[in-house]
């Protein structure tokens, strides 16, 4: 193994202390894995105890070439924390002041290593909480929450980190610090940030957005006698306008997993929701009635309500043991995570269940029956070297099946290195392309988290793009050469410039899926045209009525609350390759996200020709109008044009 | 039975250590039962160490995987003897780690492993060979002891400490000691010596004093006699070595000797029916585990397990009827913090007996927030114990605590050195207290 050069070793005594240092075999040792099957030693561990010191360390990192992997908790299940090319780890946990609680404007200044029921614990004295809510809340930190676009039970509500992360203090793999704020004019950075799991930088600061807490919670038990029922009856839900604070899903022989463990009196049925409404009490009370209603019509098996913090707690007790319930029956769980559109659960379920009986795993499956998200805990012995190969395989068709369904490879546990190797079946290779650029734009030496989320030899495997062919114009003029400036309706921009590509003839509203709530629309459509459509089917979306078209709004930057309900985008790069990302789901942590990337980037890298979006039964708040501002470069948005439009096609 | 165990490691000595480990999910090998652990982290927040230091290394889940590794021959113990060291001195076996991890995983057992194979001992030298003769030579060691407390209170130990005379014998431990001995009153330990002596013929229960009940702490001893004579009488008063100093500091093999003799002392009695009661929750833990040190006998280990079915912790004796909590200063919170610290029914018991009596006014504190990880038999380094001392008050000063109960006479001497420096308005009692 190779060491670390005492030169180096020396100079970083100078800025960390030399008891900060570790380099024995124990040390490494114990930095060497994460809740994954993944394990390699890191040459040095460095404990960071000051962020102030964290810039002068990753330049000088960086002046030696030495790879870096940040670290907190560890608890990433696609081993997202392991030193795949050596170098150190920079131990963030000391990290873990809660900087500012702001009650008034309803924000609050964080290190990355707090842990986030600690966030949440303070908070509540406030009156106040911070929604994200992943499983493993008790241990892992805010940072690892960012890095990975964690989420949660709470998702379908308040969406993921992403959505709650308003301004962050970074550093780049070369050492230079970097504010990002959403308000910025330019393209989403902070977005493009989360979800990264440490490849593009360090983060030092953030600020998270903070909630009131609900007055009042009803949780609901609802036995069904059917997936299939239990699903129409979360999107009937939905179509009636309600959004549960959390629907949490069982399958039967999860339930008999858990039961056998926890005897937490679940009822034995072919599926199991578990609804949690939040809200007023008025309000509550009249979504409760259109539940019942709902669950009455899908053949609801019973109807079990609780209210009092107890009896809701007890409610949980089965949902809560299902870790514990299958940790006892071998040694090792192994935790998947992926994610359909809602639509499509009973068909993935079916087919991932029909495989595990094929293999003879036990496993439970749990969903987030809200977003699409699944989780399943297969049981193994990890000393069987034969048994860990199984599992692997088994879990990666697992996930082949979500993107033959429709949907991603990871919710919210990330890519790393475990789900790599399947990033080919999900991208073609021009949006792998496109990742690899993001990469090298930010880290050209490949130090920050080396070997991560993309695959190594993608470019043989990795299917081409292919673009429908009324895209053809699109390619043909950047094949041109000649640069030129996008535009929609030039409302927003009103420049007289001959040189522009009006994506105006794009006006199609390709799809209004009302099981899924999502829609999909060419960027020429405009946006009054759009809320007209939906309204004449009795839908929302939270776009601001505009006379510009939905790509003027969204690259703009003039409506950055709409960027939390993109998500899918189709555009053309300027080398005139097409590029693909998201879809249906409303959780995607595989990959860079892409929507951010081209959210405000007001066409500097991107034509976009389609994006998919949230829509709603009922009336939500509309995205507010800012006035334009011209993009605001920083050192990271210059490099990203730089490696994206090396010819400057796009003005 | 996987075959791999500490056995294989330390193989001159196969007798020091234990071949398998009772778990809530049935008998394992220590191997099987590190490798049970699935990196999930979840017992992070709950260790003590961790959330002092923040280093992998001073986790429930590093120390479990350096084990593993250990055993699995990828880390030298000899050339890695130093940090092995730091990772086995900086566990106070408090078993939250346990109470947290969803596979039920006993990390306490395995350090205690880990300490034999090290041939770890903590204690000052003097303090680890008093305690040793202890079960050799019971008479010798409380007279010891008992002029020891007699010359305390003369100012004898002040005088040793002040002149330096106590670290010239090698007794420096003293100060620390002699800080969190409560002064007891006279009338008080004339009682508890009156007591003592009535020795019954026939009775009814066993009362299991702990060592520090038994020596330093005569008022808890009364009260836990007096609550076991309300519903038994008559009760027989039993000095028998446990064996539980052994386990935790010395070898398996004396502790199983000990408790071999604690074991047929019960069977004697009324064909080993009679209820045992003990005041301390780190010898209830290791009485109700019992059976762990008979893997290998299975005769011996089906005794063990019928005596620990007897065994039962002071809180079981509590009336019915309403206690009368008097002149008890609210608001009140509990310490579950004991030796390898089990799910178990007494603590559950008790936090249940609390909130009827207290109402609102019992402060319910989790495991993080309240417990005080340095008592008990889990002795760590000075600076360590302070800081974690300094940890367990903070919360409960925070929520202005004006009575602390907690679950053995160690926590008991602990919470009153600490609370005398940290928090002189919190009260400690022994939950045995709470009947008056």
């Amino acid at each position: 193994m190779r060491k670390l050069s005492p030169a180096f070793l020396k100079q970083c005594a100078k800025i960390i202390g030399k008891e900060n240092i570790l380099t024995d075999d124990v040390s490494l040792a114990l930095y060497s894995y994460d809740c994954s099957l993944s394990h390699t030693k890191p040459e040095g561990v460095l404990l960071i105890r000051k962020a102030e010191w964290l810039a002068p360390l990753v330049t000088l990192l960086y002046q030696y070439k030495i790879p870096f992997v940040p670290r907190a908790s560890a608890t990433n299940h696609a081993g997202g924390c392991t030193p795949l090319n050596g170098g150190v780890i920079l131990n963030l946990t000391h990290l873990n002041h809660i900087l500012e609680i702001n009650t008034a404007q309803e924000y609050a200044w964080v290190e990355p290593g707090v842990v986030t029921a600690h966030l949440t614990e303070a908070l509540a004295s406030y009156g106040f909480f911070y929604a994200p809510d992943p499983a493993s809340s008790t241990v892992c930190t805010i940072g690892g929450n960012f890095a990975q676009n964690a989420s949660g039970a709470r998702c379908m509500k308040y969406g993921g980190t992403l959505n709650h992360v308003l301004e962050a203090d970074v550093i780049l793999p070369n050492g230079e610090p970097l504010h990002l704020s959403l308000q910025e004019p330019g393209a989403d950075l902070l977005g493009l940030l989360a979800g990264s799991e440490g490849t593009l930088g360090l983060i030092t600061r953030l600020k998270v957005k903070i909630l009131p807490l609900a007055k009042h919670i009803k949780t609901f038990l609802v036995p069904f006698p059917s997936l299939q029922e239990s699903i129409q009856a979360v999107t009937d839900l939905v179509a009636q306008g309600i959004l549960p604070r959390c629907v949490e899903a069982l399958d039967q022989s999860t339930i008999q997993a858990i039961e056998n463990f926890a005897h937490a009196g679940y009822p034995i049925a072919p599926a199991v929701l578990l609804f949690e409404l939040d809200g007023d009490e008025e309000q509550i009370n009249k979504e409760t009635q259109l539940l019942q209603d709902i669950c009455s019509r899908h053949h609801a098996l019973d109807f079990k309500m609780a209210e009092e913090e107890t009896e809701r707690e007890k409610l949980w007790k089965a949902r809560r043991s299902a870790y514990a319930a299958m940790a006892q029956l071998a040694p090792n769980v192994l935790v998947g995570d992926g994610t359909v559109p809602r639509s499509e659960l009973p068909n993935a379920l079916q087919k991932i269940r029909q495989l595990l009986d094929e293999h003879h795993l036990r496993a439970c499956l749990l969903f987030h029956a809200g977003d699409g998200n699944f989780h399943p805990q297969i049981v193994f012995n990890g000393q069987n070297k034969q048994e860990v190969i199984q599992v692997k395989n088994v879990l990666k068709q697992i996930l082949k099946t979500c993107v033959d369904c429709q949907g991603t490879l990871s919710g919210e546990h990330g890519i790393g290195v475990e789900k790599r190797s399947l990033m080919t079946y999900q991208y073609d290779k021009q949006t792998l392309d496109l990742f690899a650029c993001i990469k090298h734009a930010t880290d050209p030496d490949n130090l920050a988290n080396p070997l991560k989320i993309l695959p190594v030899h993608y470019e043989e495997e990795a299917k081409n793009a292919s673009f429908p062919a009324e895209y053809q114009v699109i390619h043909d003029t950047l094949k041109e050469e000649k640069p030129f400036r996008i535009v929609g309706t030039n409302s927003r921009l009103g420049t007289k410039e001959s040189s522009l590509f009006s994506t105006r003839r794009f006006n199609r509203i390709l799809e209004i899926d009302t099981t899924n709530y999502v829609a999909t629309a060419q960027t020429g459509v405009l946006v009054n045209d759009l809320i007209q459509t939906l309204s004449a089917q009795h839908l929302f979306c939270s776009w601001a009525p505009s006379a510009g078209t939905l790509g003027g709004a969204f690259a703009s930057g003039c409506m950055p609350a709409i960027y939390q309900h993109i998500l899918g985008v189709e555009a053309f790069l300027p080398d005139g390759s097409f590029i693909r990302y998201g879809g249906k789901f409303v959780k995607n942590a595989a990959g860079y996200p892409l929507t951010r990337l081209l959210a405000g980037s007001q066409g500097e890298w991107a034509l976009i020709t389609q994006l998919t979006f949230r829509i709603f039964a009922s009336p939500v708040p509309v995205a507010k109008e800012k006035p334009f501002k011209s993009f605001q470069w920083n050192t990271w948005s210059k490099a990203l044009k730089k490696e994206l439009d090396p010819k400057g096609i796009f003005k | 039975m996987n075959v791999f165990s500490f056995c294989d490691i330390d193989f001159k000595k196969p007798k020091n250590h234990l071949p398998s480990l009772e778990t809530p999910f049935g008998t394992r090998s220590i191997r099987d039962s590190l490798a049970y652990c699935n990196r999930c982290g979840l017992c992070l927040q709950q260790c003590p160490f961790y959330v002092l230091t923040q280093e992998e290394t001073f986790s429930p889940r590093g120390r479990n995987q350096a084990l593993l590794l250990l055993i699995e021959g990828k880390l030298n113990l000899e050339k890695n003897k130093k940090q092995f060291l730091r990772l086995a001195t900086t566990c106070s076996l408090c078993g939250r780690c346990t109470q947290s991890c969803p596979g039920k995983i006993p990390t306490p057992q395995h350090l205690l492993e880990l300490r034999r194979l090290l041939k770890v001992r903590f204690l000052p030298k003097t303090l680890q060979l008093l305690l040793q003769w202890r079960a050799d030579f019971p008479t010798l060691f409380y007279g010891l002891t008992q002029s020891g407390l007699f010359l305390r209170r003369w100012g004898v130990v002040k005088l040793l400490r002040f002149s330096g005379l106590a670290n010239l014998l090698g007794c420096s431990w003293l100060h620390q000691i002699d800080r969190m001995i409560p002064p007891t009153k006279k009338a008080i330990r004339k009682k508890w010596s009156i007591l003592k002596k009535e020795q019954e013929e026939k009775p009814s229960l066993i009362y299991l004093p702990s060592l520090e009940t038994e020596l330093f702490l005569p008022d808890i001893a009364i009260s836990a006699w007096t609550l076991a004579t309300q519903k038994h009488r008559p009760v027989l008063w039993t000095r028998t070595p446990t064996g539980l100093f052994e386990y935790v500091y010395g070898n398996v093999r004396k502790a199983r000797q000990q408790l071999k003799k604690l074991i047929t002392r019960h069977a004697q009695l009324q064909k080993g029916t009679l209820p045992l009661v003990t005041d301390s929750m780190d010898v209830y833990n290791y009485l109700k585990q019992a059976a762990n040190l008979f893997e290998n006998y299975p005769g011996w280990k089906r005794k063990a397990v019928q005596f620990s079915q007897q065994v039962l912790f002071v809180t079981d004796l509590f009336p019915q009827k309403k206690i009368n909590v008097g002149a008890i200063a609210t608001p009140v919170a509990l310490d579950t913090s004991a030796l390898f610290k089990t799910e178990n029914t007494p603590s559950k018991n008790t936090q249940k007996i609390l909130s009827t009596l207290f109402l609102k006014n019992f402060v319910y504190c989790d495991d993080r927030q309240a417990d005080l990880p340095a008592f008990g038999y889990g002795f760590v380094s000075k600076n360590n114990a302070n800081q974690l001392r300094l940890l367990a008050f903070r919360p409960l000063v925070k929520k202005e605590i004006k009575t602390l109960f907690v679950f053995s006479g160690w926590a008991l001497m602990e919470a009153f050195a600490a609370g005398k420096k940290h928090a002189p308005q919190i009260q400690a009692m022994h939950i045995a207290q709470l009947n008056g």
